[in-house]
């Protein structure tokens, strides 16, 4: 220990004597340090961090599936599945909702969760005040109950104590606060903040047809997952024997919730995680030259110190002295910067990563910044510290001998170069593909012109609003509202407006069996008449909806380019008919006939291809789709000025309806379209910045390595000249070395980024993994820059005096 | 540049001025000199007397502060860097007392070094280099590296190199300083047939024996050129 701390002083005395030296290696360790710990911290938070629950591993998603696509469980096939099932100890039923929450004072839109009476014991998490559902709370008539999260508790409540047992109003109907859960269970499904029973009616669990439920579930201890599948394969081939109509060709499957949330963003974060790595491993190649070229500089030094008895680990051991302390300084002032990257990260990335708010600087992140700073200091540190233990010290006390005449070429340096080149490639191809993926997404028509519209939505409570009839005369009373506003170009409804998905719902055309095989999988969009225009959706063939479709009129339906390219190909779709939706009155189909083609929408977000989508009347919306939609509605204005100005008019026009109405997730459509892009920007942002800095760093890789050949091999320049070399001559000498490493460089690189873009393949926008362009890029802009580095210390060659071939004596 | 002239070699009046912050060296100082075409002359004189500053102006390594040098009828105490190569890589051939190889490059390599950076063609000096080496007894050692080969060996594949363009004057810097009195002889005697055939040599040398061998000696002492008894007295 003694031994160790006396190395350590030493090296810290040697290293006070270099200061360029030391800051420039500590500076770049810390900001290499603190980009890694950064993009760990936030791919800890999001992929590893448990989920705040008991044997959270333990949590499973069951989904129904139809033709192979994971869908939502019906209420009727949610209860048979827990009836048959023998092998989870809890399967519970979940379904998001917007409610208008009123205490004391005013109403106030609160996201909430119907959950079944197990949802807390499932969870593993016990109410931080109060209790949670009582099975016969999860019934109709008994479910007058509510608990509220930690976070609705303190911002609504200011964490009153005594608020358990109060009533507070949830959609106008009171419901009894029984419990507050703790803060660990802010992170939840659908953000919700407060949780009421399922409540289930004999009616809804006999419905088979209406799929909406997220379920939840355990195994039974001791059961493994893999018995699992088989058993719900079982269930679900009963579920088709006994309701063939409604289940054909439906399967149940289980997946870890856990690795169902996180799933679409794993390789994007480890895709960042290498990039940052990379990184890194480029600053150590250059901190490993600078230090091997100071082991250089203190051959004699070295030599002396073997002279007089320091063995070949005394030596070794001086040297990694000083990269532990270079390593250590770099690492602290790497956590300083790792709480900046931290907060510029979730300052700047997608809002809806899973947890990503919950990234921080903790434990893990500092146990990882240690790990990464020992792992550091030992990559650029062993190769220095063995050669100068390999140094002949004979050899090096005659003060280099004739070192200009032999010439030798320091190859490790130039390995370590050829290595930053090879990785600074595969992180500029990474992110040229990225940049060239978003480049093409800002490019992509979405269908409609999202300029000028200002959207929001307004959710109907039940109490007051319990018919069909009652929500589809308040909605239309607020869309006659909104195209009487001042400013407006025009204006409507829309059940899903896009960049948010659609109500999946099969529709089967006339002439084909009417059985679910025949079904075709589609999204519905139920809109008021004004809707087309307001979206500026192009018309294809036939007519948009009018105030004449309304209830008692022929039932009428618009579809989009590719439902109709796909229903009826080679056919003029106007005037086709088709089922979907609910029963006509006799229980035979209740037929639609198809008045429009629109153009397709990007619906499911910008770099998505548009789904099969059909648009029904609001006035002629299937009774049961007020209750699919939760009697939520979007309102859509358009206008030729800021749209933003429509905030205001638009709430006036739903107060005019009804006061105690909130109009919420407020913004404009371009907002909508900037956000559905927000992850691949954010990647494209992260992995442009560290391919630049790879390049910066290649960069002075290379010129330090070529600067330094140049002061090595001045002697031998000098013959060169005396032997009638001319500054030609000289500079294609010394450049001819940077163009070898660089070469050798990208070719290794080349692999390596054909590896890299398959494996960021998904991440890819009409962009292709070998995109000739990109890789053409990359490979000019290193070489270019490589060549830069190299011309400066070319140029001091030329500058070498030829009398030194005779000084050598 | 013409092949014959008489003298091959003129300076007159040559000084060369070492300028560091506050000091100013005085190398050499108002010299005067002749070698005509195929002459062997040595210059010899104590440590710092300026040999090797002389050598290197005449060699075009380094220009000098006054005076003028005339080489083959042509002025060369002016010509900027590039002139300056291109006149060495055809006029002149070097041999240095620490034989100054490539460590990087083969032994046919090194000799081909001078003539590639003159641009002779690759036919051309490919014969030109085996013919040297030939001449110095190692053509057997083409694709060796210096390192595989003995110090002597190494001079002699200098010599290779500095006569493989056909120079119009060979300047040799104490070539048998690194060599043992052997290998020394044989590099001497590989001169001395060199001369025979006609170079013209201009050694720089402290060694009386290899005095003795050489046509003409030049004394240097401070810089100035002075006869052998002055520089007896001198040293004395």
């Amino acid at each position: 220990m003694d031994t160790l701390f006396h190395d350590l002083r030493i090296a810290c005395r040697s290293l006070r004597k270099a200061p360029t030296l030391t800051l420039s290696v500590v500076l770049t360790l810390a900001l290499c340090v603190g980009a890694t710990t950064a993009v760990f911290s936030v791919v800890y938070a999001v992929l590893f961090r448990p989920l705040p629950f008991a044997d959270p591993r333990g949590i499973l998603i069951i989904r129904e599936n139809w033709r192979g696509h994971p869908g939502s469980f019906s209420v009727g096939n949610w209860a048979d599945t827990k009836r048959e099932d023998q092998l989870l100890q809890y399967l519970v039923p979940t379904s998001g909702l917007n409610v208008n929450l009123a205490g004391s004072d005013v109403p106030e839109k609160v996201t909430a969760a119907r959950v079944g009476a197990d949802f807390f014991p499932l969870l593993g998490v016990q109410p931080a005040l109060g209790r949670g559902f009582r099975p016969e709370e999860d019934r109709p008539g008994a479910d007058g109950v509510v608990v509220l999260s930690d976070g609705l508790w303190r911002r609504r409540f200011g964490a009153d104590p005594a608020i358990v047992g109060r009533d507070v109003r949830v959609d106008g109907v009171p419901r009894r606060v029984i419990g507050v859960m703790p803060a660990s269970l802010d992170y939840t499904l659908y953000d919700e903040e407060l949780w009421i029973p399922t409540a289930f009616t004999p009616a809804q669990l006999a419905e088979h047809d209406e799929h909406y439920l997220f379920v939840v579930g355990r195994l039974k201890p001791g059961v493994a997952l893999e018995r699992l599948q088989p058993e719900l394969d079982r269930i679900a081939k009963d579920l088709r024997e006994r309701l063939p109509q409604v289940n054909a060709e439906r399967g149940l499957e289980a997946a870890p919730l856990h690795e169902e949330l996180v799933n679409e963003y794993r390789t994007r974060l480890y895709s960042l995680l290498g990039a940052v790595g990379f990184v890194l491993l480029i600053a150590c190649a250059n901190i490993a030259n600078l230090l091997l070229a100071r082991a250089t500089t203190r051959t004699r030094e070295t030599a002396i110190r073997a002279a007089v008895g320091a063995g070949r680990g005394h030596i070794v051991r001086a040297a990694l002295a000083e990269s532990l302390v270079l390593a250590v300084a770099g690492g602290a002032l790497g956590v300083v910067a790792a709480y900046w990257g931290v907060a510029a990260l979730v300052a700047v990335g997608p809002h809806d990563v899973p947890r990503l708010m919950q990234a921080r600087v903790d434990g893990p992140a500092l146990a990882f910044v240690l790990l990464l700073t020992l792992a550091s200091g030992l990559v650029f540190g062993l190769a220095p510290a063995f050669r100068m233990a390999g140094q002949h010290p004979l050899e090096a006390l005659k003060d280099g001998g004739r070192a200009g005449s032999s010439g030798q070429r320091d190859r490790l340096r130039g390995a370590l170069v050829v290595a930053e080149i090879a990785l600074a490639l595969v992180l500029l191809t990474g992110a040229g593909l990225l940049i060239r993926s978003a480049v093409a997404l800002n490019q992509v028509d979405p269908g409609f012109d999202p300029s000028g519209v200002l959207v929001g939505r307004v959710s109907l409570p039940a109490n007051g609003y319990e018919t069909p009839e009652q929500s589809e005369q308040a909605f239309s009373r607020i869309a006659e509202g909104l195209e009487a506003m001042a400013g407006a170009t025009a204006a409507g409804l829309v059940s899903t407006p896009p960049f948010e998905g659609g109500g999946d719902n099969g529709l089967i055309p006339e002439g084909r069996p009417l059985a679910i095989q025949s079904a075709i999988p589609t999204d519905m969009r139920l809109v008021t008449p004004g809707y087309f225009a307001t979206m500026g959706l192009r018309l294809r063939a036939g007519r948009v909806f009018t105030a004449e479709d309304r209830s008692g009129a022929p039932l009428a339906m618009v579809v989009n380019d590719r439902l109709a390219r796909e229903a009826w190909p080679g056919q003029d779709p106007i005037g086709k008919r088709v089922a979907c939706c609910e029963p006509g009155p006799d229980g035979g189909p209740n037929w639609k006939t198809v008045v429009g083609v629109v153009a397709d929408v990007r619906a499911e977000g910008v770099g998505r291809e548009p789904p099969r989508e059909f648009y029904l009347p609001m006035a002629q919306a299937p009774r049961a789709a007020w209750r699919w939609i939760d009697r939520t509605m979007t309102l859509a204005a358009r206008t030729s000025g800021d749209p933003l100005a429509l905030v205001s008019p638009m709430r006036q026009a739903v107060w005019t309806v009804d006061r105690s109405l909130a109009v919420y997730s407020i913004a404009t459509m371009n907002e909508r379209r900037t956000d559905s892009l927000a992850a691949s920007r954010f990647s494209t942002m992260l992995l442009s910045t560290f391919g630049g800095l790879a390049l910066l760093l290649a960069a002075v890789g290379v010129y330090g390595v070529i600067s330094y050949g140049v002061t090595q091999r001045t002697q031998e320049i000098g013959i060169r000249v005396a032997l009638g070399a001319g500054d030609r001559n000289v500079v294609r000498l010394i450049v001819g070395h940077a163009a070898l490493l660089t070469g050798v460089g990208l070719l290794l690189g080349l692999t390596g980024a054909l590896v890299l873009a398959r494996l960021i393949s998904g991440l890819l926008f009409r962009v292709s993994p070998t995109d000739p362009p990109t890789l053409g890029a990359g490979i000019a802009l290193l070489s270019i820059v490589a060549l830069l580095a190299a011309a400066l210390p070319a140029l001091r060659a030329t500058r070498v005096d030829p009398a030194v071939a005779l000084r050598a004596e | 540049m013409p092949l014959a002239y008489d003298p091959l070699i003129r300076i007159q009046g040559l000084s060369k001025i070492f300028h560091t912050k506050e000091v100013e060296t005085h190398a050499l100082s108002r010299i005067d000199l002749e070698i005509r075409a195929g002459e062997y002359v040595g210059i010899a004189g104590p440590s710092g007397c300026g040999k090797t500053t002389l050598l290197s102006i005449l060699g075009l390594l380094d220009s000098p502060s006054e005076g003028s040098y005339v080489l083959a009828g042509e002025p060369v105490a002016t010509l900027h860097q590039a002139q300056r190569a291109r006149v060495r890589s055809r006029a002149i051939g070097f041999i240095f007392q620490a034989f100054n190889l490539i460590g990087d490059l083969t032994v046919f390599q090194n000799v081909e070094l001078p003539l590639r950076y003159r641009g002779m063609p690759g036919g051309e000096r490919r014969a030109a280099v085996h013919e040297a080496l030939e001449r110095v007894g190692l053509l057997h050692r083409i694709h060796h590296y210096p390192a595989q080969l003995s110090g002597g060996q190494q001079q002699r594949v200098a010599v290779a190199r500095a006569v493989a363009g056909k120079p119009l004057v060979l300047l040799a810097d104490e070539p048998t300083g690194n060599l043992d009195s052997q290998n020394g002889a044989q590099v001497m005697d590989l001169l001395a047939e060199l001369h025979a055939g006609g170079a013209t040599i201009v050694m720089v040398t402290h060694d009386p024996r290899y005095i003795a061998q050489v046509g003409r000696t030049v004394y240097l002492y401070d810089g100035r050129l002075v006869d052998r008894p002055s520089l007896d007295r001198e040293v004395a």
